[in-house]
């Protein structure tokens, strides 16, 4: 027994260890930072103040950017849980032909940058639309403002609605739809009074993800909000525009509030609410029997969506290549020459910086993973509270954080690429989190018990055990760390200097100069290496047999 | 208190086929009937298709060839929830999101009854499954034995033409179990529901059916009641399947058709064991022994053996006597009566010819 004992004992100086590094890492990068926003909008040369708030609230219309930021997110929410559950229905309750393939469109928006869909709105819909102008030659710059956005924002929210809905409409044990059956309920009484009550805590769950997400949402108001103000532009307008730090300060604290508050009611409310009980039990088979009209809707549904994601990103594709959008569609080369011209440089940075960010975030996020699942110790709850504040707090709100935090001694980061490195680990860090504790959930701890008793230290128990169970959540963890990166706007938009420049704000650049082609061009570039990259992904993770798992 | 009146009606499955999509055949060519207001076993090991010809009748699966009759109606068309069955589910399936009582209500209330009906109903069946008190809990506040007892319930509620049970008992722990399926056949009796239960315990299928369908890969193997099943087992899968059995290959020597008795060598001793007609002189055969119908003595008995392995159980001693070159299993009931022989001892072995079934050995 002494013996034993003392193993422990160094077990733990390694425990020890790891934990006070993430705490480290999360006071430094993730409290600090929002620290530095809330004190400078209320602290000024040495005392406090309320200057910056009474400016705030002095200016007419104040809170309209804060009303119209929750009513996005409301409307957002709700349509693309909507669009979510019945993509969700679609697949797993229709007999449907080529779902592999409509599920594959579906999902497309996660590996894009999000303000691509707003460009392909333009494209489409904008004063020189191919639909609007072409089609029906209405010249009307009605897409910017609200309905663009929503229609941007549902088609970027939805695959996460769908993901979640999808496993737990799959996870639902069929034998409850079943029952009713015979009890006398026909398929669409089924549906309305045993499914869709059933689903409640999911679509609940999926509206504040989308609600969150919305809020958070940098790119597509950017692009295609017009007039249309809301918070996370108006944040960047007052950095960029007035640089007016305080204000931007105030605004971000006000930026806050929702999705802090959307955060609490996903993680504690709803997130313990759930009916579903994994049976082990196959579902999604065949039924015999289907309401005709509930599988016929969510058919079209699913057909006119797709429809929609091809015209999108279809549009993008043939944008690249027309000469003038809108005006002359000769096939041409000119937008992929000029980028060429200016150098591939941004494009370069973006994959070297995603590559050398992606194993570290699934890394920290399968060390922080298993302090959460194994290690029980006290101060936990710090690690959990960073962990969970990197993913609840708006991408704008990092990047002014940041830039907030780093630009003076002790830690002069600005204009390098390890901020945009550390930006990218500690905003993908949840993802890498969430793979693990999925994956180390599902192993027995008594393995690693049995690694300890025959000697192993941690890092050995870890090495040996742990990590070879659980190589497919690393893997999925490093490829949508990868895909994050690449596809990151909010916060690296602040943080990129004139040495590291990066693909996505290099084409939100070419959008406001209004060189729609050039831009179609570039975004054509990063959707072909997004498609390779998952592809090469997916056959790399099937010879591990495996499968890769789909992240939101 | 009103109690529940049920019209129950048979269930016939004439050739009945469910191929899957991947091309396996579950269920293939399956034939029987259910009297009305009897209770049938599906028996079977896993993926016999048991669960699915269950299925089947519900409608819960539709089939590919053959008709199916609840009633005088024919129902292998018509969607589960025009079928008129009731089903208790192996998970038991209750609502999690409806208390006991709306989970009892839930078939009442699609059939627009009135509040009073629906009331009146629940409350007799609550009573009548000993439920009583418990009609405002959720289903993950009740024990795995009153879940189950909602979920009969809910079915018996609506007066089912038939009820389906599929493994009902698998998910209880085994003194539960045991007094689970006396109750379920004395309210099966009682309100006299034709039921068809599936099972693979073969003591659940014993104890319960007027008549066992004895299922193997996805066909019927035997029907009949459980006395015939383990008497005189139709094929050699229903008697290793059913109980334990010592197999004895020989050969038929001559046939008395007209006493239906067969000439057999068995251990070396020429026997006189009952036959039926289908058997000729020369047919390769099984002499099938259950290992309860050995006796084992001091003295000399038909054949001689030596005790290979002797289990002491309590109620019972289990031994492998080896004779010539078979082994045989013998359980004695009676340990008290005799002795308990110890391993490596030399046996007289005794059976009387009456309790040798013969089966045909291939084909």
């Amino acid at each position: 027994m002494p013996q034993l004992f003392s193993r422990w004992r160094r077990v733990d100086l390694w425990l020890i260890g790891a934990v006070g590094l993430g705490i480290l890492f999360v006071l430094l990068f993730i409290i600090y930072p929002l620290f530095q926003v809330i004190s400078i909008s209320v602290y000024d040369e040495g005392h406090l103040t309320l200057k910056p708030w009474q400016e705030m609230l002095a200016l007419r219309n104040w809170w309209v950017p804060l009303w119209n930021t929750i009513l996005l997110a409301t409307i957002v929410g709700i349509t693309s849980t909507l669009t979510g559950f019945i993509f969700a229905y679609a697949m797993q309750r229709v007999a449907l032909p080529f779902k592999g393939l409509f599920r594959a469109l579906a999902i497309l928006p996660i590996i894009t940058p999000p303000f691509l869909l707003a460009l392909a709105a333009i494209l489409l819909f904008g004063r020189n639309g191919l639909i609007t102008a072409g089609l029906f030659g209405v010249r009307t710059s009605a897409i910017f403002g609200l309905p663009g956005l929503v229609l941007t924002q549902t088609l970027s929210e939805m695959p996460v609605a769908f993901l979640v809905l999808a496993g737990m409409l799959g996870s639902l044990d069929t034998s409850l739809e079943e029952a009713s059956a015979t009890m006398g309920a026909t398929p669409r009484q089924t549906f309305f009074r045993v499914i869709w009550p059933l689903m409640r805590p999911g679509l609940a769950n999926s509206f504040l993800l989308a609600f969150i997400s919305s809020v958070a949402d940098f790119g597509n108001p950017m692009v295609i909000g017009g007039d249309y103000s809301v918070l996370s532009t108006a944040i960047y307008m007052r950095i960029t525009g007035l640089y007016d730090p305080p204000g931007a300060a105030v605004l971000s604290v006000v930026l806050l509030v929702p999705s802090l508050i959307a955060f609490y009611l996903q993680s504690q409310w709803v997130g313990k609410r759930s009916y579903v009980t994994i049976t082990g039990k196959s579902s999604g088979r065949s039924r015999p029997w289907n309401d005709k009209l509930i599988s016929s809707g969510a058919t079209f549904v699913v057909i006119l969506w797709a429809m929609t994601t091809i015209l999108l990103y279809g549009s993008i594709l043939v944008g690249s290549f027309a000469n003038v959008w809108g005006v002359d569609y000769t096939l041409t080369l000119r937008h992929y020459l000029f980028i060429e011209n200016l150098g591939f440089e941004p494009y370069i940075n973006s994959l070297i910086l995603a590559v050398v960010s992606a194993p570290l975030t699934a890394l920290i996020g399968l060390l922080m993973a298993y302090i959460f699942v194994r290690r029980p110790f006290p101060g936990r709850w710090l690690l959990e509270f960073g962990a969970m504040l990197s993913f609840a707090v708006p991408g704008t709100i990092i990047g002014v954080g940041y830039i907030l935090a780093f630009n003076a001694p002790p830690l002069v980061l600005t204009g390098t690429a390890t901020i945009i490195i550390i930006s990218f680990i500690f905003r993908n860090m949840p993802v890498g989190i969430r793979a693990g504790i999925a994956a180390l959930s599902q192993i027995d701890p008594s393995l690693e018990e049995a690694s300890a008793v025959m000697g192993a230290r941690l890092p050995t128990t870890l090495r040996r055990v742990v990590v070879p169970l659980i190589i497919p959540a690393i893997f999925s963890g490093l490829v949508f760390s990868f895909v994050r990166a690449i596809t990151a706007i909010s916060a690296v938009i602040f943080l990129v200097s004139p040495r590291w420049k990066l693909v996505t704000p290099a084409i939100l650049a070419e959008i406001n100069q209004g060189r729609f082609g050039v831009a179609a061009a570039y975004s054509t570039i990063v959707v072909v290496t997004m498609i390779t990259a998952i592809l090469i992904a997916y056959r790399v993770s099937r010879q591990m047999g495996t499968t890769l798992e789909l992240q939101a | 208190m009103t109690t529940l009146t049920l019209q129950s009606v048979g269930v016939r499955l004439d050739h009945v086929t469910k191929r899957f999509s991947g091309g396996v055949v579950a269920v293939n060519d399956v034939s029987f009937s259910v009297p009305a207001g009897q209770l049938v076993t599906l028996l079977g090991p896993s993926g016999c298709g048991k669960t699915t010809t269950l299925r089947l009748i519900a409608g819960l699966e539709q089939a590919n060839g053959g008709t199916l009759c609840i009633g005088e109606r024919d129902v292998t068309n018509l969607p589960p929830h025009e079928r008129g069955i009731g089903m208790v589910f192996q998970s038991y399936a209750l609502f999690p999101h409806l208390s006991v009582f709306e989970n009892i209500a839930y078939g009442l209330r699609l059939q627009k009854h009135t509040h009073a009906e629906i009331r009146a109903s629940v409350e007799m069946v609550l009573h009548l499954m000993n439920l009583v008190g418990l009609d405002q809990r959720m289903p993950n506040q009740l024990s795995g034995g009153q879940q189950q007892r909602v979920a009969l319930a809910r079915a018996l509620v609506l007066k089912p033409r038939a009820l389906l049970l599929d493994e009902p008992l698998s998910n209880l722990d085994a003194k539960l179990r045991v007094q689970m399926r006396t109750e379920i056949r004395r309210l099966q009796r009682r309100l006299g529901i034709t039921a068809v239960y599936v099972t693979h315990d073969q003591s659940e299928a014993m104890s319960l059916s007027d008549l066992v369908v004895v299922m193997n890969q996805g066909r019927v193997e035997q029907i009949g009641a459980p006395i015939q099943i383990y008497g005189t087992p139709a094929s050699v899968f229903v008697a290793d399947f059913i109980g334990r059995a010592n197999f004895i290959e020989t050969t038929i020597v001559a046939v008395d058709a007209e006493r239906n008795r067969a000439s057999v060598s068995v251990l070396g001793w020429t026997l006189n064991v009952p036959c039926s007609s289908e058997f000729r002189a020369g047919d390769e055969v099984y002499a099938v022994l259950r290992p309860e119908v050995i006796r084992l003595r001091d003295e000399e008995g038909l054949a001689r053996g030596e005790v290979r392995q002797a289990i002491y159980l309590g109620s019972f001693v289990e031994y492998e006597i080896e004779v010539g070159s078979q082994t045989l299993v013998v359980l004695d009931y009676e340990p008290w009566a005799s002795r308990i022989f110890s391993e490596g001892s030399q046996v007289g072995i005794l059976f009387r010819e009456e309790n040798v079934h013969l089966l045909r050995s291939k084909g």
